[in-house]
């Protein structure tokens, strides 16, 4: 093939069909990162994910996930155990529930004193913003003040003598 | 309504107050801080290594029929050498019952290292240590020293979480007869 020489066209159709393969590997790329892995998650997955759950139970707002606490090692064996006996991600966290009441969850839960911890912040954020806008409407309302001559006469008078 | 900005503050103000009511009457009946979550339930079972008998072992369900005080300690937590004597006192009055048992668990700590701490403070009864940490995690325990005691059905009837006193280890023991 002659090298194509200054000034001469490029081919539409070639330059289209450049663009079409280059969006196409864009797409395909796109596709094949976006999908989700195959098959199920592993135990050492399943195991992060519970612990990342559970508070350590001899530390300062950690998860079991990860504190380097002995306990915190006994319950991610724990977890590794129960999964490994066939035990879903729901059962393993409603045992810990069981034995240590929600005081277990990092998370609170969505009832009783959970909806409360949840609900708080938007309920108290509404009342701000409601508090905003009335105060924005009030002030629309009130008449933007004007000097008066006196006021003027006493700028005025400020300047002068200051 | 004369100054709104005024009113939503004060309902900002009653909201929190009420969450701080709500949440200090929740952790006070919470059972995971009254350690009441695993009371009234049957006993995990446990079957673990006695600390000063090489291969023996020690399970719950070798002890049915008894009243079971079962106290996880570590010889280094100040509080669980404190309790030493109250638990000593206690033992000395109660070796002889043939219905009560007293357990040990080691919770967090080498065989030697407790072996030294119990010799020191001259525990005779039962000593099992929990290698893997699953009899303290079945137990729910958050520290030590935790003791409970347990009906002669195998019942969780009594918990305490910090150091117990002589008085308190009778009227664990009295929950425990009393089933």
């Amino acid at each position: 093939m002659p090298a194509r020489g200054p000034g001469e066209a490029v081919n539409p159709r070639a330059r289209n069909g450049s663009w079409i393969a280059l969006g196409l590997v864009v797409i395909v790329t796109l596709w094949v990162a976006a999908r989700p892995e195959p098959g199920t998650p592993s135990v050492r997955d399943r195991v992060r994910s519970v612990s990342s759950e559970l508070r350590c139970v001899d530390c300062q707002s950690q998860s079991v996930a990860v504190s380097s606490t002995s306990s915190a090692r006994a319950f991610r064996a724990d977890i590794r155990r129960r999964i490994e006996a066939g035990e879903s991600n729901a059962e393993i966290r409603r045992a810990y529930v069981e034995t240590y009441g929600e005081f277990i969850l990092l998370k609170p839960a969505g009832s009783g004193l959970g909806v409360f911890l949840w609900a708080l912040p938007v309920v108290v954020v509404l009342m701000g913003a409601g508090g905003v806008a009335l105060v924005l409407a009030r002030s629309r309302r009130q008449p933007r003040l004007t000097a008066t001559e006196d006021d003027e006469a006493l700028v005025a008078d400020a300047r002068e003598h200051p | 309504m004369r100054n709104p900005s005024r009113w939503i503050a004060i309902g900002i103000a009653a909201v929190v107050a009420l969450f701080g009511v709500a949440l200090a009457t929740q952790v006070g009946s919470d059972p995971s801080y009254a350690g009441g979550a695993i009371l009234q339930r049957r006993a995990p079972d446990f079957d673990l290594p006695l600390l000063d008998v090489d291969g023996a072992r020690v399970n719950l369900t070798s002890l049915r029929g008894q009243s079971v005080i079962v106290n996880f300690w570590n010889s280094w937590c100040l509080p669980c050498r404190a309790e030493a004597p109250a638990l000593l006192e206690f033992w000395d009055r109660h070796a002889g019952d043939g219905d009560v048992a007293m357990v040990g668990i080691v919770r967090d700590e080498s065989p030697s290292a407790a072996r030294k701490g119990a010799r020191e403070d001259g525990f005779d009864w039962t000593l099992a240590i929990d290698p893997d940490g699953q009899a303290a995690i079945a137990y729910g325990t958050t520290g030590q020293p935790e003791t409970f005691a347990i009906s002669p059905a195998g019942v969780v009837t009594g918990k305490q979480l910090s150091e117990v006193s002589v008085d308190d280890l009778e009227a664990l023991l009295a929950r425990a007869r009393a089933g």
